[in-house]
């Protein structure tokens, strides 16, 4: 049996104002987030997201296109009616209410009865790791348990969808990093689709099943973890995630199952993807830097493919890798190198010292634009 | 070092002080000293008060009266009068909430800057003209022949004259003018702060508009609710030119009484200590609020 689609997004387009002040905050985006995954969208401030989350939360209409939850259409229907709870950005706990007094708004919204409602509270704030902090007041607690009480209020309902608007960007690092894991921990406990969101591409990379990369109002691409940072198909994805080593190219003829690549600046690379792309097309290609290899120059003569040479211009140690800038001529930017560090060798090559860099045909992506 | 910085400390504090401590020492400490005092002597025959003659007489006759015998029989007229400016006072204050918390509300809900400080502007737009004249204002629209009375005729909801002048009513509605921007003034103070992102919340947990408006707005909103009640509730309690000007004879208030005790009723004594009462009922109401907000929940402002 395929997995239902928790949340359908078709074609959604989200205007805020009219004539010259528009702003498009959504631009003809699509989505299909699945049951049970902990879904995230992730771009940089002012790409979307929130506007997307207050959409489906019901806090704002769609100026064109389709929200479906489990099929059924969400238009016209207003927050307190949509089994989707959200998790606020700033928590918004209500602050003449106990932590327990939060945490069963909701239920008393649904009308449950006392005792249920004592029992669940009592549930959901042990779920949470706050037991036992019922009668506070939420002045009264640290900015990572308001968090925490926050997702215990979104949780106690039992919601199909979990919205969460960068729920963790006020926490300092430490703190962040444990509500990480406490939040997959969650979410894996209650198998409630989560669609969380962020800015922190680490993060996204870290939590997700899946994820979206946004831009400018627009979904860049969709996919796995794996799929965004090793198969980017856009340039802002490829820069946005991790660092990337951007080059400019002509596509030559495949043999072997794989494609040739005539550099700008001299020199062939390979690649086994560029379905997109046809014969002599100009394109830019993604490299990753820890999919880069030196080589000393000594080794053998001649520039075949897959090489490059260059000059070390710094050497920066960073425990687990070291890394290089590479200059190579006529680049404008140099190129970066990341060399895992083996047992106790110190680096093989200092500023100045003239490598080789070796592409491999599966550190080439080829982008879409 | 640290003494004498005290010291000076105390002295600044004393300097900043004085002014303020002369003001309501001079106008009202010792003003109310000679009120209380006033209120326990003899009244004079032509007004004024035999000075050094002192009695009870004054707070006997709040509820007492004296035939011509000597002898004491309950007498519940000023008591009536205290509890007709009470209902009506509370009266106003029902009606000022009933119409300034919408007021306040849709006042704090508007995005635009500049339109909402127009709209607070045209709540305080009143204060610029005289109560009397706007008291005046309420005897031309209230009469019979009035404009209200007229349209009421000319519409065809009426065949008698409507008779609402000098009446308890004619008094509640002169109130709830008079002292409406006091209700709507400080609750839109504490509605303005409100983070609407609660109320969000309460939407998002399933709360509609009227649960939110009551589990979320209404209680974050309460100082500003009480102190608007009681910004209306105590000076509708001793108001004087609405009931004056507006009330029948049948339907005095505090102020009116203890006005007409310094004035046509020659009774000095009975006027402080009637002023004494009100003052005594007040403090009363304003302690009951303090109390009740020390211990309020959330540390509302
Ligand atoms: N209520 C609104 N009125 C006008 N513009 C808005 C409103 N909400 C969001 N926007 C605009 O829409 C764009 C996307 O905003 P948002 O969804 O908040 O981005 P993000 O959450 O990714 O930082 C921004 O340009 C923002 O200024
Ligand atoms: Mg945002």
């Amino acid at each position: 049996m395929p997995q239902a689609n928790a949340i359908d997004i078709r074609d959604i387009t989200k205007v805020f104002g009219q004539g010259a002040e528009a702003v498009h905050a959504l631009d003809h985006v699509s989505l299909a987030i699945r049951e049970g995954e902990f879904f995230t969208l992730l771009g940089p401030s002012g790409c979307g997201k929130t506007t997307l989350l207050r959409l489906l939360a019901g806090f704002e209409q769609p100026t064109a296109g389709v929200i479906g939850l489990y099929g059924d259409d969400l238009a016209g229907l207003p927050p307190f009616r949509r089994p989707v709870n959200t998790v606020f950005q700033n928590y918004a706990l209500f602050p003449h209410m106990t932590v327990a007094g939060n945490v069963a708004f909701g239920l008393e919204m649904q009308r449950w009865r006392r005792g249920d409602i004592e029992r669940r509270v009592e549930e959901v704030l042990s779920l949470v790791k706050l037991a036992g902090y019922g009668q506070r007041k939420p002045a009264q607690l640290s900015g990572g348990q308001q968090q925490r009480v926050a997702l215990a209020r979104a949780l106690a309902n039992r919601p199909k969808v979990l919205l969460l608007d960068e729920p963790l960007s006020a926490l300092d690092l430490k703190l962040r990093k444990e509500m990480q894991i406490e939040l997959k921990r969650l979410q894996v406990e209650t198998g409630i689709t989560f669609v969380f969101v962020t800015h922190d591409q680490e993060e996204a990379l870290t939590m997700s099943d899946r994820l979206a990369v946004m831009q400018d109002g627009k979904v860049l691409q969709v996919g796995t973890p794996a799929e965004i940072y090793e198969r980017p198909t856009r340039r802002f994805v490829a820069d946005f995630i991790g660092d990337t080593n951007f080059l400019q190219g002509v596509l030559g003829r495949a043999a072997n199952g794989e494609i040739q690549i005539k550099l700008d600046v001299g020199g062939m690379v390979t690649t086994r993807h560029a379905e997109a792309h046809t014969e002599g097309e100009r394109v830019t290609l993604a490299v990753r830097p820890e999919r880069v290899d030196l080589e000393p120059v000594n080794a053998e003569a001649g520039e075949d493919t897959g090489r490059l040479r260059g000059v070390v211009e710094t050497v920066v140690y960073f425990g687990t890798d070291t890394s290089y800038r590479i200059n190579i001529d006529s680049l404008p930017e140099p190129v970066l190198v990341r060399v895992q560090n083996r047992q106790g060798a110190a680096s093989p090559f200092a500023s100045g010292d003239s490598v080789r860099l070796r592409i491999p045909p599966e550190a080439v992506q080829v982008l879409v634009d | 070092m640290l003494a004498a910085l005290r010291r000076s400390q105390l002295a600044q504090r004393t300097a900043l002080l004085a002014p303020s401590l002369a003001i309501i020492g001079g106008f009202m400490v010792l003003p109310l000293i000679l009120m209380a005092y006033v209120s326990i002597l003899e009244k004079g025959t032509h007004g004024g008060v035999e000075w050094g003659t002192y009695s009870a007489e004054a707070y006997i006759k709040f509820l007492f009266e004296r035939d011509l015998m000597g002898s004491l029989s309950v007498n519940a007229d000023y008591l009536q009068i205290f509890l007709r400016s009470f209902v009506l006072s509370g009266v106003t204050v029902l009606l000022a909430l009933a119409i300034g918390f919408p007021t306040a509300l849709y006042i704090a809900l508007q995005d635009d800057r500049w339109y909402r400080n127009l709209l607070v502007f045209m709540v305080t737009i009143p204060f610029w003209t005289n109560l009397l004249v706007r008291n005046y204002a309420w005897i031309i629209l209230l009469r019979n022949n009035g404009l209200i009375d007229n349209a009421a005729a000319w519409l065809g909801l009426t065949q008698e004259p409507i008779d609402v002048l000098y009446t308890p009513f004619a008094i509640g509605v002169g109130l709830t003018y008079s002292f409406l921007p006091f209700m709507v003034l400080p609750i839109y103070a504490s509605l303005e702060k409100l983070d609407l992102r609660l109320v969000e919340a309460a939407f998002d947990l399933g709360a509609d508009r009227r649960r939110a408006l009551a589990r979320i707005v209404v209680p974050l909103a309460l100082p500003g609710i009480i102190a608007g009640c009681i910004l209306v509730f105590v000076p509708c309690l001793g108001a004087y030119v609405t009931p004056e000007l507006l009330g029948g004879s049948k339907s005095l208030m505090i102020g009116n009484l203890i006005q007409n005790q310094f004035g046509a009723a020659r009774n000095w004594p009975f006027g402080a200590a009637l002023g004494f009462a009100l003052l005594a009922i007040v403090l009363l109401a304003m302690m009951a609020y303090a109390l009740r907000f020390r211990r309020a929940p959330g540390g509302g402002t």
